[in-house]
């Protein structure tokens, strides 16, 4: 690397928080779709 | 002590698992050489890997085995009862474990040397690290041997908590079988050699004392 | 079983994580200015750092009931477990994922065998491992006791496994580690990570009131038979 600016890139940053945004989302609607069958 | 030798004159006595899993790491070897195909160059610089992932892949047979007998009839708990301390089952296991794979570990490095042009002359060295390393192998594999047996998916089960809790002694094992192979021009084989007998005093000492745990009723 | 003195916690916590995500988020992406030489692609670190320390912690708490579970048998550590082992499978999934994409554009490759990252990938094989382990037992004591067995273990491993990637990658590439937030800018990082804390906390929460809710079923008394039929008493 000789020290330039990575440019641009701005898909992978959504990328990253969209994902763990979503993970995150479907997560917690999986635990509370759980939890209402078990009650 | 007695429950080691008893051990191991059970694993002479099916001596032909022993035989079989000797040739299921050859073969795996040779899958291998396979896999890369004829580049003389890439085998030998990673025999010692594959040398490391054919022991590996074997290690599953022998662990398993080590408790097949007394799954069949039960005798784990029968000899619970009768008031042996798991502790020296536990040790009397992995021992034999051990003695068994390093005795695996030796009779495959000629099928190395042969298919991968990856001699050495540095042999007791050679031994050493394949010590070491099927030690590290043995201790948490005959505990969770221990706890698999008694389960159904027993096969795949056994691999799944293995592989990702060896990874240190794949590495170190590997790098230093290559050293001792390839050449080691910066001293580095003590670290490694320092890794592998760290995680066997840490683990042989862990998994006895859990081992009990894992058994009780 | 589990506690459930305050039933709508979770669901508070959630909120308030959810909250404190979005501004956080909000600040890395779009206020933050963008660092020196790695450009807009340091709004990752916004998101990867937070969830690296709470990924760690999940699992440090799954080993901490492990332990207690060992100790005193009671039933609410084995519930407390399986949510941690879950939520931080989750988060070193996740961990994993956001590591690959930062790196992408960083280094040129989707892997860089960064020690971290890669004791992170070994630990959640390790701990998915535990998870199968759990289905396969039928019996809820072995089942609670093998697991704990295995947690600590597999805890234990952590630094060695850390240890040695380090060694074995440094013999390899002189890259240095990766970027490190700038220091200027502090606050999207602190908003992320106590919103990702939150909503963990929550997660665990609700995942160990399922286990219990699983086990209180699993170890109920088979209904009493009375009746020359076999109907229920």
């Amino acid at each position: 690397m000789t020290g330039g600016t990575i440019v641009g890139g701005w898909p992978f940053v959504w990328a990253a928080y969209g994902l763990t945004a979503a993970a995150l989302t479907l997560y917690g609607i999986s635990l509370m779709a759980r939890l209402r069958n078990l009650k | 002590m007695g429950a080691l030798r008893k051990e191991l004159l059970l694993q002479w006595r099916t001596r032909a698992h022993a035989m079989a899993a000797f040739i299921f790491g050859a073969t795996s070897l040779l899958l291998f050489s396979f896999a890369i195909g004829p580049n003389a160059e890439a085998l030998r610089t990673f025999s010692a890997g594959f040398l490391w992932l054919g022991l590996l892949l074997s290690s599953t047979l022998t662990l398993a085995d080590s408790f097949h007998a007394e799954t069949e009839n039960r005798a784990l708990e029968g000899l619970l009862l009768a008031g042996a301390d798991p502790r020296s089952i536990y040790y009397g296991k992995a021992v034999a474990n051990w003695l068994q794979l390093a005795a695996l570990g030796v009779a495959l490095t000629p099928v190395m040397v042969v298919l991968y042009d990856a001699g050495t002359t540095r042999l007791p060295m050679l031994l050493l690290v394949i010590l070491l390393g099927t030690a590290g192998i043995s201790a948490p594999g005959t505990l969770y041997a221990g706890m698999t047996s008694q389960l159904r998916a027993r096969q795949t089960l056994l691999p799944l908590l293995l592989f990702p809790l060896i990874v240190p002694v794949l590495l170190a094992a590997v790098k230093a079988t290559a050293l001792t192979i390839l050449g080691d021009p910066m001293r580095q084989l003590e670290s490694w050699l320092f890794l592998l007998v760290a995680f066997n005093a840490i683990y042989w000492s862990l998994c006895g004392l859990l081992f009990g745990k894992v058994v009780e009723e | 079983m589990v506690n459930n003195r305050f039933p709508k916690l979770p669901y508070v916590l959630l909120l308030l994580g959810i909250v404190c995500l979005a501004a956080g988020s909000y600040l890395g992406l779009f206020v933050a200015p963008p660092e020196h030489f790695m450009g807009d692609v340091q709004r990752i670190m916004y998101v990867h750092v937070p969830t690296a320390w709470n990924a760690m912690l999940a699992m440090t708490f799954a080993l901490v009931c492990a332990l207690l579970y060992l100790f005193t048998s009671d039933w609410k550590w084995d519930a407390r477990m399986e949510g941690g082992i879950e939520v931080g499978v989750l988060l070193a999934f996740l961990l994993c994922c956001q590591g690959a994409i930062w790196a992408k554009p960083t280094w040129g490759v989707w892997w860089d065998w960064d020690p971290r990252l890669t004791t992170t990938a070994v630990l959640l094989f390790a701990f998915l491992g535990i998870l199968a382990l759990r289905r396969f037992v039928d019996d809820p004591v072995k089942r609670a006791v093998w697991s704990s067995v295995a947690t600590i273990i597999a805890y234990v491993d952590v630094p060695i496994v850390y240890f040695s990637v380090k060694w074995w990658n440094s013999l390899h590439q002189a890259q240095s580690s990766p970027a490190t937030v700038s220091k200027s800018f502090h606050l999207p990082l602190r908003l992320n990570a106590f919103g990702i804390l939150f909503v963990m906390t929550a997660f665990i929460m609700l995942r160990a009131r399922i286990a219990s809710l699983r086990l209180e079923q699993e170890l109920a008394p088979p209904p009493v038979l009375d009746g020359a039929m076999g109907e229920l008493a």
